[in-house]
């Protein structure tokens, strides 16, 4: 199975090259156009109760599309908002995704949803998270362009709404960006502390902000 | 966690990963057994990385704050675990350095928890003081706010609700209940406690047929008695007791308190502007669907207080209110939800304790019925002899004090 990323940053999407034996897993609605010699299944994502769980806390769809087909054919998967695709190798460890963020795996991994505690909630990034774990690759997306940032025992500083995913090794407490009045008067606010080691995927657009400042314009 | 004991070695096995320079991508799930001397990670592509125990440190950390890393001090290998028992399995195998660093970090850990409880536990006490403040700040306002309000609003409020409202029976045209109902109502309106110069508020009363044994006032002096409230009151005295406690009500303005805490405080300044549309909309609704007519437990004792220096002053029997309690509390228990009267007026004991209590100490001797034929209004009212199962029957009130009358 070949897989390319395409059309980045901005309206990044995938192409996936599917031969006779190959597999892949979407997020339901992620397929934009496909072969017709592609066939495609819906099941439930991880189970009735994991898909259940995973789509009141973790933004995603109760169901899952699986493609693959008898002889080959391309497939195009997108996600709805503007922005950059990544990729990671879980090679048997686990990611970290905020809700809504993921879009595609290759079979066999699995997708749950692990509680992020009060701090997240606090700094906005929602009470609980999607955890993918297994081996093989996921893919996902998020708003505007994808900064991938290689953590290590120094603390680095992340605005509510730009968290895109992050491995479990990475600890991540509450804080004020500067001074009390500078953190309130300079808009920045609660931020969260993160630390490594691990890597921590940020979008470079938050949808918050774009809310917020369309809303402004009404 | 696996153990085992091949010749006499322990192995204890996790689940967790690892960070290294020397696998593709720099890190991948593992398997980790940890022996005695050292960590032993195998990677799913069979790859084993051993890290001694003799050049290891670690540290506790991670998403979820309970995964423990160890690595070597140049940092170019890390394994990881958050699996239960791991860092009992690192003390108890990793040597006494190892041991007393876990040690140490685990007290920390502890100290540090301590420490967030206490922060939660006084962050939750700070937010219910100031919930409660808030609460009481509201209603203080709410007081503060509506008296400022011109006595006109709660006339417009109360005559649109009225009208807009489902009283749920029929507005009766019988000249014997109406007139009842007004013979007490004008009793008790030459008690109008005089508030400065302010106009006396004027009372206009409408008898519904219904079953239910439910009276209740909307701001402004529009009252509404059921015919089933007439059933079950065993004198006119009762009846008057009940009127004295909802226009208590309307003279207090605990209505137009109740719109304000409901609306908010900045309703009452919209008011006091002159502003009164949106406001009067929103509360004539609230009205209209009764959310307005339960009223708090302060401000109950409060009317029961006022009915009761209302009979006194009217020289009606003082202690009829707590009558009227005790009968439906002979007949029904003390469970009145069916009654949409006493469903919003608990604690009907202690209540009827109150209202004797503030009559003995009023003290008048003397009352002069009213003179209706209240066995004549009960029957018209629905009322049955045979369906009469209170001990106390109806009756021509005579002439009564607070003091002869028996405690419930």
């Amino acid at each position: 199975m070949e897989i390319q990323i395409r059309n980045r940053p901005s309206f990044a999407n995938l192409l996936v090259r599917l031969v006779r034996g190959d597999r892949i897993v979407a997020e339901s609605d992620a397929m934009a156009s496909m072969s017709g010699a592609i066939r495609v299944t819906t099941r439930w994502s991880g189970g009735f109760w994991r898909a259940v769980l995973r789509k009141l806390f973790g933004g995603e769809s109760l169901f899952i599309n699986e493609f693959q087909t008898e002889t080959q054919g391309d497939l195009v998967l997108t996600q709805p908002m503007p922005g950059d695709i990544e990729c990671f190798d879980l090679r048997g460890g686990a990611l970290f995704l905020q809700a809504g963020a993921f879009l595609a795996c290759d079979p066999g991994i699995q997708l749950g949803i692990s509680y992020a505690g009060i701090r997240s909630l606090i700094a906005r990034e929602g009470l609980f998270r999607l955890r993918v774990s297994g081996q093989g690759r996921v893919w996902f997306g998020g708003y505007g362009g994808i900064i991938t940032k290689e953590l290590g025992g120094s603390e680095y500083i992340v605005d509510s709404g730009h968290l895109l995913g992050y491995e479990p090794t990475v600890s991540l407490h509450l804080g004020l960006a500067g001074g009390l009045v500078s953190s309130v008067l300079g808009g920045e606010g609660i931020v969260m502390k993160m630390r490594g080691p691990g890597r921590i995927y940020l979008q470079s657009r938050s949808i918050e902000g774009l809310a917020a400042w369309v809303n402004h314009h009404l | 966690m696996e153990r085992s004991a091949e010749a006499g070695v322990r192995q204890d096995r996790f689940a967790g990963g690892i960070f290294s320079h020397a696998i593709e991508g720099g890190r991948a799930g593992a398997s980790i057994a940890v022996t005695e001397t050292g960590l032993v990670a195998t990677t799913p592509d069979g790859g084993e990385h051993l890290l001694p125990f003799s050049d290891a440190s670690v540290e506790l950390g991670g998403a979820s704050g309970r995964m423990w890393f160890c690595r070597t001090s140049d940092r170019s290998l890390t394994i990881f675990s958050e699996a239960p028992g791991f860092a009992t399995s690192v003390r108890a195998l990793g040597g006494p350095a190892l041991a007393s660093a876990v040690d140490s970090i685990l007290a920390d850990a502890q100290r540090t928890r301590r420490r967030s409880s206490l922060w939660i536990a006084g962050g939750l006490l700070a937010l219910s003081v100031l919930g409660v403040g808030f609460v009481a700040g509201l209603r203080t306002a709410a007081a503060l706010s509506i008296s400022w309000v011109p006595r006109s609003v709660d006339k417009q409020l109360g005559d649109f609700a009225v009208e807009h409202m489902d009283l749920s029976g029929h507005v009766t045209d019988d000249k014997l209940l109406n007139g009842s109902v007004r013979t007490i109502l004008k009793r008790l309106e030459q008690a109008q406690p005089s508030r400065g110069k302010k106009p006396p508020f004027e009372y206009r009363v409408r008898v519904v047929e219904g079953s239910t044994v439910n009276a209740f006032a909307l701001p402004g002096g529009q009252i509404v008695v059921y015919t089933g409230l007439l059933r079950e009151a065993a004198s006119a005295e009762q009846v008057a007791g009940v009127l004295a406690h909802e226009m208590a009500h309307v003279v207090r303005r605990h209505g137009m308190q109740r719109i304000v805490q409901s609306v908010g405080v900045v309703a009452a300044f919209q008011l006091l502007l002159g502003d009164i549309s949106g406001v009067l909309a929103i509360a004539a609704e609230l009205l209209r669907e009764g959310a307005i007519n339960s009223y708090s437990r302060d401000h109950e004792h409060e009317a029961d207080m006022d009915a009761v220096a209302t009979l006194q002053r009217t020289h009606l029997d003082a202690t009829a209110l707590a009558d009227f309690f005790a009968v439906l509390q002979r007949q029904h228990g003390d469970m009145p939800a069916v009654f949409q009267w006493l469903g919003t007026h608990p604690e009907l004991s202690s209540r009827i304790q109150a209202v004797r209590a503030e009559a003995k100490r009023m003290g008048d001797p003397h009352s002069t019925p009213l003179d209706i034929d209240w066995a004549a209004v009960r029957a018209r009212s629905g009322f049955h002899e045979e369906d009469n199962t209170s001990p106390e029957p109806a009756k021509k009130p005579q002439p009564t004090s607070p003091q002869a009358q028996p405690a419930p």
